[in-house]
């Protein structure tokens, strides 16, 4: 006798209904976050005195901090943690590693040897058709960068074994390198080079304008778009790429397509932000364990989770020295290499989170 | 078109042709493959019919995996052409543009890798509706992908499993897990590689009886395996690959006759009082 078959299953992590249920839930929380995260900071902040409208805008100082130093900041966290983290989904289900991260392939590193060379060879001052880059020059060498390593990771995978094993080691070689390289030019930096160069690279959301913001919000929205109708083709790669052929994925052009994605959205993320680390690790994994490997769920439910969990370590990074501020890199850090090491250790999770 | 592999020159039939002959369902034709200079694959004519079983018997390296391959239209030959249900899967020559998508092959094809464990902690439910990926038109499954997935679980004995991570079963489970996603995929052929590779005999033996049930529902079937005594038993018919060509084609058992010296045995065939079929080698 068979059991009959309801047309929501209740084991299924993968239908529309669980889906709604979980991204509506990963909505309000993001909703709520971004709502309640700027009412703190480094400094306290007389919510009263910020709402009165009756005070023009110039002469609130408190609105001014709420509208342009903490609403920004806010939404660059946000932003940040959502591209870093959608890229570790992607990135794990291409390599069908569930250690590939943006980190581990060496696409941050070589981003912030984009920037940093930007920073030490002065490129704000270069002029291109007559056109000054200015502001644009780091955040364009950072992403050319990150584009350039992902081409040669890419490369290497296609020329040698094409195993995740292959991928992984070249990331982390060229990782090495770019790293040895960074050093290399904060060497031959001077003094307020260095100074940049290393502020830089602790990931930081210190400065944070709505320029920034959007040059940042137009490609990691973007890679969103780019990555969401491949999520189901990639829980098809997750059985080797013959496999997935054989189900009807177009494997080649997935692969080249979730990884421009992926890397056009780290690239943005570090160009403005700067390394932060281990977003693209925890939260994917988490979500995992939580809602199952199903990307149509785990993909989105990454990004909003991602963003809010990015808000939530930067408002750590305000409050913990307070006055003084973190580095939110500091803090992802902090919080994601011991959760990491917890992961390797735990059998059970172990075992849940890949087979 | 009974036997298995025919030395007819289908490369002179027409497209339309292979489709009004509905009996061939599969068509590869003076297909040669290889890797770089090394030829793996050479003068490969085959045709198999709706309902047929076909078994692909030979050594380690003699390129059965890469024939399957070719019939799936995962890796293109360097010449010759595959035919499936009257559309072009492969020709020699074609430039990637004029083949037919992965997606339009994955709704004739179902392809079986060897090595199919999954990455991440899918339940066999969710590896059998990957199957409906290729015919999906939403992102998400509708009440006939269910439907159809739990027809398939349900032929291959696995229905109860469906909760469970597909890592959590035992060899022969996760092959009928995966020999639902198969059928899940609703092609007129399947192509399995090695599925009863490393199972103890009595999973082997249900794989083997899942198989038979699949060809009686008039699709075709072709397998690879080293296992003579399974092929002996449920594969009416068999083609054996040695140096690159099928070698030796026709009857299971005719094939199992003659193939002793190009397997690099002694080959005693007989048959159990029951009547089953065996091959030992000697």
């Amino acid at each position: 006798m068979k059991p009959p078959l309801s047309p929501a299953h209740p084991g299924l992590r993968g239908s529309r209904g669980h889906f709604l249920k979980v991204l509506l839930s990963c909505v309000v929380v993001l909703l709520l976050t971004l709502l309640l995260a700027p009412l703190f900071g480094a400094t306290q902040l007389d919510l009263g005195a910020a709402l009165d409208f009756h005070r023009p805008l110039s002469e609130n100082p408190a609105a001014r901090i709420l509208l342009f130093s903490r609403m920004p900041r806010v939404l660059a966290a946000a932003l940040a943690g959502a591209g870093l983290a959608a890229a570790g989904v992607a990135f794990q289900a291409l390599l069908r590693n569930p250690l590939a991260d943006p980190f581990t392939l060496g696409v941050s590193s070589g981003s912030s040897l984009g920037a940093v060379l930007a920073i030490r060879c002065g490129l704000e001052t270069l002029t291109v058709f007559g056109l000054a880059l200015g502001e644009l020059a780091l955040p364009l060498s950072a992403f050319t960068f990150a584009l350039l390593v992902v081409g040669l990771v890419f490369w290497l995978g296609e020329r040698g074994a094409a195993g995740p094993t292959t991928l992984l080691l070249s990331g982390v070689t060229l990782a090495v390198l770019a790293s040895a390289l960074i050093m290399a030019v904060i060497y031959t930096a001077d003094f307020g080079q260095t100074y940049r160069i290393v502020r830089w690279q602790m990931g930081d959301l210190d400065v944070m304008r709505y320029d920034l913001v959007v040059r940042m919000a137009v490609p990691v929205l973007a890679a969103l778009l780019l990555l969401w109708p491949s999520a189901r083709d990639l829980n098809a790669l997750s059985a080797g790429p013959d496999a997935a052929a054989g189900l009807g994925v177009d494997v080649k052009r997935t692969t080249r397509r979730v990884y421009l994605a992926a890397s056009l959205s780290v690239g943005a993320v570090v160009a403005v932000a700067g390394p932060i680390g281990f977003v693209g690790l925890l939260v994917p994994h988490t979500l995992r364990a939580l809602l199952g490997p199903d990307h149509r769920v785990l993909l989105p439910a990454s990004a909003l989770c991602g963003a809010t969990f990015l808000v939530l370590c930067d408002l750590l990074a305000q409050v913990l020295l307070r006055p003084a501020v973190l580095p939110v890199g500091v803090v992802t850090a902090c919080i994601g290499a011991p959760f990491f090491v917890g992961l390797l250790l735990s059998r059970g999770l172990r075992a849940r989170l890949w087979s | 078109m009974s036997t298995a592999a025919t030395s007819s020159p289908a490369d002179l039939v027409p497209a339309e042709a292979v489709s009004a002959s509905a009996a061939a369902l599969l068509q590869v034709a003076q297909v040669q493959f290889g890797y770089g200079s090394r030829s793996v694959l050479h003068d490969i004519d085959l045709t198999v019919a709706a309902g047929q079983m076909l078994c692909v018997l030979g050594k380690n390296g003699a390129g059965k995996s890469t024939l399957l391959k070719l019939c799936a239209g995962i890796v293109y030959p360097h010449a010759g052409r595959i035919h499936c249900a009257g559309r072009l899967i492969a020709e020699g020559s074609t430039k990637p543009k004029n083949r037919l998508s992965r997606a339009a092959i994955a709704q004739h094809i179902a392809y079986l890798p060897q090595d199919s464990g999954h990455t991440f902690p899918f339940t066999a439910l969710e590896v059998v509706l990957m199957g409906r990926y290729a015919r999906a038109r939403h992102s998400f499954e509708t009440a006939e992908d269910l439907q159809a997935a739990e027809a398939a679980m349900a032929q291959t004995d696995v229905w109860p499993l469906r909760d469970r991570p597909l890592s959590e079963l035992s060899g022969g489970e996760r092959r009928r897990v995966l020999l639902a996603q198969a059928l899940a995929q609703d092609t007129q052929l399947v192509l399995l590689d090695e599925p009863t590779a490393g199972l103890d005999p009595s999973h082997a033996l249900a794989i083997g009886q899942a198989m038979t049930s699949v060809c009686a529902q008039g699709k075709a079937l072709i397998w690879t395996t080293h296992d003579l005594n399974l092929a002996a038993r449920f594969a009416p018919q068999a083609t054996l690959l040695h140096e690159g060509t099928l070698a030796l084609s026709g009857t299971t058992l005719e094939v199992l006759s003659q193939a002793g010296p190009l397997l690099g045995i002694h080959l005693h065939l007989g048959h159990l009082p029951s009547g089953i079929p065996f091959a030992v080698p000697t």
